[in-house]
């Protein structure tokens, strides 16, 4: 009769041992319809809170018909559009900035074929907890696949203490337009290395982050 | 006897339940890897690193079939989380993420789970 008891005993526990951590690890899932708090919209939505020009976005003149190179003039006005950042709340609370491209008010991304792809709304920012932390200071790698180069857009998030971003490259001081608390910026990925940013805090001090050089290879991809 | 039984079933519990979530993550000091999206073929997947350990630079990169297509830096604190849908429609077999924290990993990969045939 012992012996009976405790191999019931033994075999609950190990019922109640799986059980009890495919719960607790499920409610703590990473995919991307059923993310963690952390980074799960929160359902009140996104903004396109700033947007950027890209680097080369007026370098070639249009042919009379709109067109430039051998794109159609819808392609190459696609190819052209302003870089941008979305930026959602998370569930836990956390302020969540993503880079993409805006076109005709929607946020994507852009193929080197000049196509435009909408990207949905998902667990896909880098959310930062602006209780804790000032800013967020991100950068986006895009391998070259048209023809302009490779690309790196700084972008981040702010609190209320940071009261100015500058981006400055070989000595020339760009200020950024800080929108909806967040900020962006598309320069060349060569020019990473020798590209910082500056942070203006409430308090009178400035934090500068010198960005590292890029690790995309000339071809625009890293083996 | 009985408080090992329940601890080997949780630890079989966790593993099972993380396999079936088409994920690939570890901790070392701080929780980073591979996690699959909302199905196994909707070419979405994550590269991501969370906050902690005082990982002031990370880096997160979408890798289709050995080659890098993109990838994202954080500077600051927060979660570095690179979305392969940022750079293009990469299928999750060929996928990896490569992930980078200096202050509590060096540079390695994570790849898709389940069997891709």
């Amino acid at each position: 009769m012992r012996a009976l008891r405790f191999t019931l005993a033994f075999v609950l526990a190990i019922v109640a041992g799986v059980a009890g951590a495919s719960a607790v690890i499920g409610s703590t899932g990473s995919t991307i319809d059923n993310g963690p708090a952390l980074l799960q919209p929160d359902g009140s939505g996104a903004v396109i809170a700033a947007t950027a020009t890209d680097p080369d976005a007026d370098a070639a003149p249009p042919a009379p018909n709109g067109a430039r190179g051998s794109r159609p003039a819808a392609v190459a006005a696609t190819a052209d559009s302003d870089w941008a950042v979305r930026v959602y709340r998370s569930e836990a609370g956390y302020t969540c900035p993503e880079a993409g491209r805006e076109v005709d008010g929607d946020f994507g991304r852009v193929d080197g074929d000049g196509s435009f792809h909408p990207l949905a709304l998902a667990a896909s920012g880098q959310c930062v907890d602006l209780s804790k932390d000032q800013y967020s200071l991100d950068v986006d790698h895009y391998p070259a696949d048209d023809q302009r180069g490779a690309r790196a857009v700084v972008y981040g998030a702010v609190g209320p203490d940071v009261t100015g971003v500058t981006l400055v490259a070989d000595g020339t001081r760009t200020a950024l337009d800080i929108a909806d608390g967040a900020y962006v910026a598309a320069i060349d990925d060569d020019d990473a290395a020798s590209t910082q940013v500056e942070l203006a805090l409430a308090d009178g001090t400035t934090r500068t982050q010198d960005l590292p050089a890029s690790m995309l290879t000339a071809d625009g991809a890293r083996p | 006897m009985l408080l090992l039984a329940l601890l080997c079933a949780a630890s079989f519990g966790a593993i099972v339940r993380v396999a079936v979530g088409n994920d690939d993550a570890h901790v070392t000091c701080v929780e980073h890897g591979f996690y699959g999206g909302s199905s196994t073929t909707d070419n979405s997947f994550f590269s991501r690193i969370y906050d902690g350990c005082s990982t002031s630079y990370k880096r997160c990169a979408i890798m289709s079939f050995g080659q890098e297509r993109g990838y994202t830096e954080l500077l600051s604190g927060g979660v570095c989380n690179a979305w392969s849908q940022t750079w293009g429609n990469y299928t999750e077999c060929a996928g990896q993420a490569k992930v980078y924290a200096p202050a509590a990993f060096s540079s390695h990969n994570h790849s898709f789970s389940p069997y891709c045939g």
